[in-house]
């Protein structure tokens, strides 16, 4: 799923959690290039620079609940850009929500209506986020 | 007669004086407060005045007659009607009936008749009264009860949040610590840390999952899953403790039940590792072995049959319904045994009765019990919707009919010093890149040095005007192969100036005061739609770029101000301009050393200070390169980042060229 080439995978964690950030930088670091933004606002701004510098991300780790923009918000606005693109189908980028709200509904809304592609529910475990990379053909 | 606390207001209502006089003796003299009206217009006004519990009234009346009074009186008023009728009324009973009166009586009026039937409408109202009041204590106590149960579920998804995202780190540190080098003792005791920790992740679960079904917020999904992969990972979690327990654990699937099937997954896999978790814990030899089977199936839907069945301790038929209770085990000295908090077993009895089944246990102490429950699913696979590509093409096109904001070197060249603050901070504003000088040759001077797409060439200047001006850079542009234009900006706008204009050079004109809508209108004309000279401007970038607007800047106005007023908190003086800067440069120095010496939490602190004051300038190109550094500091990239604050800096420093333009005079 690298895009141009020769360039690892892309990631970009999103995540208000100083902690929870670290852990998933450890956990993803290995298998691609990771940046972290602290929230929704960052985590729009570091999509638009990706697309302007033409190495796209390939995978985003958006936590839904943060400060300023929030995680489905911030969701809402890169699947607006990507359309303004014209990027779609398989090129979109991939999506995994990451929420400690256990509440489905918060959840699915987000899942379902903003074009997320999966989601995990924190704790979020190493294998249980890996297992989510193979799903999404991300890392074999 | 009526149990009467506060006098009872009755009005009585007749053109027969005699009649009216009568009643009101003999009722004050049972007891009641008597007011007398001779027509239905008056009684009607009294009522107004002050409201009554009954109107006795005729029927017979000049004017409105006592049956329209009735409807009159039980449309606006609170008050009970008695008809009176004469013998020889025309009118049916029905009709006075249907009118809302609460009773008749036929005249002449038998006064001990009256009485009693007043009695009985009186008692008949407290009655009504007294259901009214409670229905609304009642639904008062309804609406607090409500949003005391919103405000529970409010908290709880709070709560969720709250208590998940520590173990998160918890979970995570001890989880990145075991993959580091550790002697034995010390993996052993941070595998029991992680081990405790899970449980601990299980019964916060626990207590979120019962809350939000007591608060009503658990929610039953329907998407498709596969039965098979349910089953196996509901069984997963245990083999290692099955095994190390030397337990058999299997499960075992019909033939004719369905794998794909219409459900929420999750639940269902929550209800089966329940019921196997417990089995397996609660079994010290044998096996726990699981089974599927239809219960009954049509077209639409299946009912399946799921149990788990192991030779456990089992439970007594006595507790055998308990245990489904919240907060119950089969038994207290279990407790100390076995643990748990006792929630599990009657979430999965929610769960299972929101999947429309139910969930029961036979046992035999000593020897094992068996866990069953059914569930209802859907068996038809579930209808795609289209494909969202279509649409997402269609207004990919809407879309680009937006036109990105330039990204334009602008030249201003104003003699007045307060319309070329104001100009220079509107082009800012909007994205633009300004230099002003305040005269033709200072503006011919800056246009040798600088590259710009466009001038703005005020026309009244002492000195050069800006004709000659315009002459000159025209001139200048040819010889150097430049492609700039020129826009007369002009308080005039008469034929022969713009004749002039045209001839000096200058390819358009704007009429003081102007907007910057009219200034991009005419940067359009003259430049072409979409012609960005000196950067491509990227589609995404007017996403975060102020939106032009329809404000009229009205120099001329502006002017008479002060250059505070004009300012306000929209504008930026240069003496902010080069404090921002100052600010900026020295931030950039610690920077540096933070760099140097691999901080990442100075760098930091350094990095959201400058990306503060780019944003005070709007300059969201050097806004975008300060958050580069920060995800590159993030990262620990260190190489990197020193070349990227070389970027940095240099975007600050072209404000500074700015400043210095700006105080340029020849």
């Amino acid at each position: 799923m690298n895009n141009k080439g020769d360039t690892k995978m892309r990631m970009l964690i999103v995540e208000d959690d100083p902690i929870a950030q670290k852990v998933m930088f450890k956990y993803l670091s290995p298998h691609g290039d990771c940046d972290i933004a602290v929230d929704g606002e960052e985590a729009i701004r570091a999509f638009r620079l990706a697309q302007t510098d033409q190495r796209p991300y390939d995978l985003i780790l958006m936590d839904i609940m943060m400060p300023k923009v929030n995680g489905r918000e911030a969701l809402l606005q890169i699947r607006e850009m990507e359309k303004n693109l014209g990027v779609m189908g398989s090129s979109e980028v991939k999506v995994i929500m990451t929420t400690a709200l256990a509440d489905p509904k918060t959840v699915v809304d987000s899942y379902y209506r903003s074009g997320a592609t999966s989601y995990l529910v924190k704790p979020v475990e190493r294998e249980k986020l890996l297992d989510e990379l193979r799903n999404l053909k991300l890392i074999s | 007669m009526a149990q009467v606390t506060e006098p009872v207001h009755v009005l009585v209502v007749d053109d027969e004086a005699s009649v009216c006089k009568m009643l009101s003796i003999r009722l004050e003299f049972a007891g009641y407060r008597c007011r007398t009206a001779p027509d239905a217009e008056t009684a009607l006004r009294l009522l107004s005045e002050e409201k009554a519990d009954l109107i006795i009234t005729d029927i017979n009346m000049p004017g409105m007659d006592g049956i329209e009074l009735t409807r009159k009186v039980k449309s606006a008023f609170d008050s009970d009607v008695m008809v009176m009728t004469g013998q020889i009324e025309a009118y049916a009973y029905e009709e006075i009936m249907a009118a809302g009166a609460s009773d008749f009586i036929q005249k002449p009026v038998s006064t001990k008749e009256l009485i009693l039937r007043l009695g009985r409408v009186l008692r008949e109202r407290e009655l009504l009264r007294q259901q009214r009041e409670s229905l609304a204590v009642m639904r008062a106590a309804k609406d607090q009860a409500e949003s005391a149960n919103r405000a529970k579920s409010e908290f709880l998804a709070n709560m969720s949040h709250e208590l998940r995202t520590p173990m998160n780190g918890v979970m995570g540190m001890l989880h990145l610590t075991l993959d580091t080098p550790l002697s034995e003792e010390q993996r052993e005791y941070l595998s029991l840390a992680m081990s405790s920790a899970e449980i601990l992740l299980r019964h916060i679960d626990d207590i979120l999952d019962f809350s939000r079904i007591e608060a009503g917020k658990l929610g039953i999904e329907s998407v498709t899953m596969t039965l098979s992969a349910v089953m196996g990972s509901a069984i997963q979690p245990f083999v290692l403790q099955a095994g190390s327990k030397g337990l058999t654990l299997r499960y075992q699937v019909d033939p004719n039940v369905p794998n794909v099937l219409f459900g929420d997954p999750d639940r269902l896999r929550q209800v089966l590792m329940n019921l196997f978790g417990n089995a397996v814990k609660f079994t010290e030899t044998g096996r726990v072995e699981g089974a599927v089977k239809v219960v009954e199936k049509d077209s639409e839907s299946v009912l399946l049959h799921f149990q788990v069945l192991d030779t456990g301790i089992g439970v007594e038929q006595q507790h055998a319904e308990a245990i489904f209770n919240p907060f119950t085990q089969a038994d207290g000295s279990l407790t100390r045994r076995y643990g748990g908090m006792g929630l599990g077993l009657s979430i999965c009895k929610r769960l299972v009765e929101m999947m429309n089944g139910r969930i029961w246990v036979e046992s035999t102490p000593g020897k094992g019990s068996c866990f069953q429950f059914t569930a209802r699913f859907g068996v038809l696979p579930p209808q795609l919707s289209a494909s969202d590509k279509k649409a997402y093409t269609d207004e990919f096109k809407e879309e680009e009919a937006r036109r990105p904001e330039r990204d334009l070197n602008v030249l201003l060249v104003d003699d007045n010093n307060i319309s070329r603050q104001v100009g220079r901070d509107i082009l800012l504003k909007h994205g633009y890149r300004v230099t002003t000088v305040e005269n033709g040759t200072a503006g011919i001077e800056f246009f040798k040095r600088e590259r710009f797409d466009l001038v703005l060439m005020d026309l009244e200047m002492p000195d050069m005007d800006g004709y000659e001006a315009a002459r000159i850079i025209r001139h200048h542009a040819a010889s150097s192969g430049l492609q700039t234009s020129i826009i007369a900006l002009t308080a005039h706008v008469f034929e022969d100036v713009l004749e002039k204009c045209r001839e000096a050079g200058m390819e358009g004109h704007i009429a003081k005061p102007y907007s910057v809508a009219k200034l991009n209108k005419e940067i359009n004309r003259i430049m072409g739609p979409r012609v960005s000279c000196s950067e491509q401007a990227s589609p995404l970038n007017d996403l975060d770029s102020p939106k032009v607007s329809g404000v009229i800047i009205d120099l001329e106005k502006a002017i008479e101000k002060t250059p505070d007023e004009v300012s306000g908190e929209e504008t930026l003086l240069p003496e902010t301009l080069r404090d921002v800067l100052n600010q900026a440069l020295c931030l950039l120095d610690q920077l540096r050393l933070s760099i140097g010496a691999a901080s990442s939490g100075q760098a930091a602190a350094q990095l959201s200070g400058l990306k503060g004051l780019a944003g005070k300038l709007r300059a969201d190109v050097l806004v975008d390169e300060i958050f580069r550094l920060q995800l590159m500091v993030r990262k620990k990239e260190w190489a990197r980042c020193v070349s990227q604050v070389l970027t940095v800096e240099a975007g600050f420093e072209r404000f500074e060229t700015r400043t210095a333009g700006k105080e340029a005079t020849p």
